[in-house]
């Protein structure tokens, strides 16, 4: 028992840990007292709490670190999902529901993901992309899957990104060997392979968000599969495609009801060494025509290396091309207002007459380069063809050399403009009265703003200004490239409104036109 | 009932419930947000489905009120959230001056003018200039992220090393605290890596996974610092009048909106590093601005952010009440623009009103019984609230997240580096290199 007393005189000011508390005599630091053995209670060192918060704040990251490290990530269903769950890291198996597409900024990927109680996009990042096409993990429409990846939720759309590429596992699904001619829109959804020779590859026009078109040709028909710069650049030897045979796994898609091929990932695309073999759906007597064709055909046209590379990448005009440009080679970009075959018996050229506004140009090549043609130029359609300026009676021409250098831009024919500036009305006459509806206006275009698929333009005229709104998809590449800030145009479309804004959406097709 | 009275009364009854609330310690509006939330999801498609015409009004009125009346807690009580921990030092010196009411007062007048700031002058600007902005500024969010850590971090003094012979001592003596600071930031980024990455929270509450970290780091080290060194509260007085004019105040919304509003735009940094940047950027001395600064800069901190999602062609998704209604409603429209603006200015007036009778009731609670027995009584709520919420595994990240909250309160740092629990791992994934640490680590 300790019993307190005073300090001793001399010692009143000293802390009472200082003195014992039992006999009250100055004991200093010690915590037993040296004169009645009594025990001193002395207080705990900040410095002590100091080293203790920092080995519990190491210990304890660690033991968590070693929790988080060893947890099994558990696997939910997609309709067990909750708004709760935001941010959690789950597991998920099921089915790849498209291929795995390459987003043209930021190089991510992106899925959508169904466990068959649910659907959901799952995002991959870029250095994960890379990783997955490193490691050919990247998933297609039909593949088994299983990841773990965070939740995000939200109202209108969840998501998922994935947690990492270790841990994604993939069982590709069976891809049908088929003709080109077989490859229907019934089809759609599921991943088919096939073979032939690629007679063009159009790369998309400069400025265009359009993917690259390649014509495929086998013993049945002729497709086009389509992909993106990003899909492109993993071709491997991709400079000799034009004029090889290749086998690709590619995805059925439709769009607007017209069938697409789409290609995946340019590993899916394999460069054979020579024509395919008979391939399994064919008949016996097919195998039999296709084994004739292999030894009987002649070597396949020599490839045209030089694509891209004599002329400058740019196209030009018609009206652009003149006499003093004799001898040079050029790339011109027009609509085919007539095609001429020559007449049996003769040894006349193939005549093109393309045009542009008022301006035409006429352009030949012969025979054997039609053959090669692999889109035949049609009236109405936009082409690109390359070739060398001549000049006939006083007026320039083109000599087309190769029928590898006449290309398809666009296939939808001009049509009278759909934009009829008599019915033009004021912009400050369209109210919300006027949703839903068709209204065209006239007026001068603002600053461009990108969207995604998209752009936009304030039209503004005496009387106010409208968002005008054109998208890609339903607009041809020529009116869109004819639009900029200051022109001055003539649009119809629908009236529509987002964030509370009244805007115009150009309608489908030629819409919009520049007015003088 | 017509939509406007119905509007008038989920405002006022969000406002009123989140004000009564925001006087518990260490209880996060956010977490009741997120309780109410389960509960309209669960009415949904049922006869009792609640219309959005009533949970947005009262979210807004929740959301508002909190900002504006969780000072209460923080400056009386000492359980500040990241938000309101500038707040408290010069709160707590108007508490041991007798002043405490004061001091809340004035936090909740510079509240009250930052919804004049974003109502009258940020509200009618966000739509034409905010999407703007955020299209210029969206790919460069990454280091702006960087430059603010590194500011934050190298802005940090020596606090000793003056005096003293030269050599390791004295060099250790000027580091310590620089040290001290540093490890925080480095620990709390670590463990913000592995609940980002890997929470060990069940997923079912994997929305509230961040929140016992928060509590650990801000929260819990305040109640203990009370509890082992509390002083007794003078007593307080009631003051008739407050010690401000219009300058201070004009001076304050300049400061705190634009600390505020740093803190709402920019992703991750929160109303504590947007006032630090802001109290560096304009450099205002008197103590009053920097007590109601730090009220405007925590309510458009809050409410700023909460209202970015309903401005018209931004569709920015900021801070946890955002994230929640995420769930529930997608905005559409400068209807709902108005109704978010009308609910916010309804339920800044109605809090401000609510300030003083629950600064007084606190007060009386506080002078009645022991400060230290209060702040064990606030520790045990809070550490109830985190064991309800996330269970066991909650209270383990909650001791981790405590012992780091520590480090700045026990070697003399700055208690703004625990946000590295936030900004390093976000930065680091905003920059594109997140996952090579994490793979490092072990985590994916």
């Amino acid at each position: 028992m300790t019993v307190n007393k005073e300090a001793l005189p001399g010692h009143e000011t000293q802390s009472s840990e200082m003195n014992c508390p039992s006999c009250g005599r100055f004991v200093g630091a010690v915590t037993k007292c040296p004169y009645c053995g009594a025990k001193v209670e002395k207080r705990m060192s900040l410095v002590a709490i100091r080293w203790a918060a920092v080995l519990l704040a190491t210990v304890g990251l660690f033991l968590l670190f070693l929790m988080a490290k060893h947890r099994d990530i558990p696997v939910v269903k997609l309709a067990d999902v909750k708004p709760t769950m935001n941010f959690a890291q789950i597991r998920v198996e099921g089915v790849a529901d498209s291929d795995a597409r390459t987003f043209r900024s930021g190089g991510g990927m992106g899925f959508n993901f169904s466990d068959g109680t649910g659907t959901i996009m799952v995002f991959i990042s870029q250095k994960q992309a890379q990783e997955m096409v490193a490691r050919n993990l990247v998933p297609k429409a039909g593949d088994q899957v299983s990841f773990a990846g965070g939740l995000n939720i939200s109202d209108d759309r969840s998501s998922m990104r994935l947690l990492s590429v270790d841990e994604f596992q993939v069982v590709r699904a069976p891809a049908a060997a088929l003709r080109l001619a077989d490859v229907t829109t019934d089809l759609k959804g599921s991943s088919i392979t096939v073979e032939g020779k690629v007679m063009d590859l159009f790369p998309p026009p400069a400025n265009s968000k359009r993917p690259y078109a390649l014509k495929l040709k086998d013993d049945s028909g002729e497709q086009t599969l389509n992909f993106w710069q990003a899909e492109y650049d993993q071709i491997a030897n991709k400079d000799v495609l034009v004029g090889a045979y290749v086998r690709a796994r590619v995805s059925v898609a439709a769009y607007q009801d017209k069938l697409q091929l789409k290609l995946a990932s340019g590993q899916d695309l394999e460069i054979l060494d020579g024509p395919p073999a008979a391939a399994a759906y064919a008949s016996p007597a097919q195998k039999a025509a296709a084994t004739y064709r292999q030894q009987a055909a002649p070597a396949p046209a020599p490839r045209d290396f030089s694509r891209g590379r004599s002329v400058a990448s740019t196209s030009l005009s018609v009206s652009a091309v003149t006499a003093a440009m004799k001898g040079q080679t050029v790339r011109v970009r027009g609509r085919v207002e007539s095609v001429k075959a020559p007449q049996e018996g003769t040894k006349q050229p193939f005549a093109v007459i393309l045009s542009d506004g008022g301006a035409k140009l006429r352009a030949t090549y012969w025979s054997n380069a039609d053959a090669v043609i692999a889109v035949k130029p049609t009236p109405g359609a936009l082409f690109e063809m390359e070739g060398v300026v001549d000049v006939y009676q006083d007026r320039p021409q083109l000599q087309v050399e190769s029928g590898y250098k006449v290309k398809l831009v666009d296939d939808t024919p001009a049509s009278t403009p759909a934009v009829d500036v008599s019915k033009a009305v004021r912009v400050s006459s369209i109210t919300a009265a006027a949703l839903g509806q068709t209204r065209t206006v006239q007026g001068t275009l603002g600053a461009p703003r990108a969207l995604r698929g998209g752009v936009t333009y304030a039209l503004t005229d005496d009387t106010g200004t409208i968002d005008l709104v054109l998208w890609e998809s339903i607009i041809p590449v020529e009116v869109l490239d004819a639009l900029e800030e200051g022109a001055k145009v003539a649009a119809t479309g629908e009236v529509k409104e987002y964030e509370g804004k009244l805007q115009l959406t150009a309608a489908s097709g030629h819409s919009a036109m520049v007015i003088p | 009932m017509s939509a406007f009275w119905m509007v008038l009364l989920s405002v006022t009854a969000g406002t009123v419930i989140s004000s009564v609330l925001a006087c518990l310690p260490g209880l996060h509006i956010y977490n009741v947000m997120g309780a109410l939330v389960l509960g309209i999801l669960a009415l949904e498609g049922t006869a009792h489905a609640v219309p959005a015409d009533v949970y947005l009004p009262a979210f807004t009125g929740m959301v508002v009120g909190w900002s504006m009346l969780n000072t209460i807690p923080a400056v009386l009580l000492g359980t500040p959230d990241e938000s309101a921990m500038f707040t408290v030092l010069p709160g707590q010196k108007y508490l041991m001056a007798g002043r405490g009411f004061e001091g809340t007062m004035i936090t909740a007048v510079g509240g009250l003018a930052g919804a004049f700031f974003l109502v009258c002058v940020m509200a009618p600007l966000a739509p034409r200039y905010l999407p703007v902005s955020q299209q210029v500024l969206k790919g460069h969010m990454h280091w702006v992220l960087w430059v603010i850590i590194t500011f934050m971090l190298m802005s940090e003094w020596p606090k000793g090393g003056n005096r003293g012979p030269a050599g390791w001592a004295k060099f250790y003596d000027a580091w310590k605290t620089l040290l001290a600071g540093l490890a925080t930031f480095v620990l709390a980024g670590l463990l913000g890596f592995i609940l980002l990455t890997r929470s060990p929270v069940n997923h079912e509450v994997a929305f509230q996974n961040i929140m016992p970290a928060f509590v650990g780091l801000f929260a819990i080290p305040w109640c203990l610092l009370n509890m082992i060194s509390a002083a007794g509260v003078p007593p307080q007085r009631i003051a008739k009048s407050l010690e401000i004019n219009g300058d201070v105040i004009l001076r304050s919304v300049w400061s705190g909106g634009l600390g505020g509003g740093i803190a709402a735009y920019f992703p991750v940094v929160t109303g504590g590093v947007g006032g630090m940047l802001a109290g560096h950027a304009t450099a205002q001395r008197d103590e009053r601005i920097f007590i109601m600064g730090q009220g405007v800069s925590k309510f458009i901190y809050y409410v700023g952010a909460f209202m970015l999602m309903f401005v018209p062609g931004l569709n920015l998704t900021r801070g946890g009440g955002a994230w929640m209604v995420k769930a529930l409603y997608t905005p559409m429209g400068v209807a709902d623009y108005y109704l978010v603006l009308g609910s916010i200015a309804i339920a800044a007036g109605l809090s401000y009103l609510m300030m003083e009778p629950l600064t007084k009731l606190t007060l009386k609670f506080i002078d009645r019984f022991n400060y230290r027995h209060v702040s064990t009584f606030a520790l045990g709520i809070i550490l109830i609230m985190v064991y309800a919420v996330t269970g066991w595994v909650g209270l383990f990240i909650a001791t981790v997240a405590t012992g780091i909250g520590l480090l700045p309160v026990l070697f003399g740092s700055r208690r703004l580096n625990c946000l590295g629990i936030l900004l390093l791992p976000i930065a680091c994934n905003m920059s594109g290199f997140g996952e090579t640490i994490t793979g490092w680590l072990g985590l994916t």
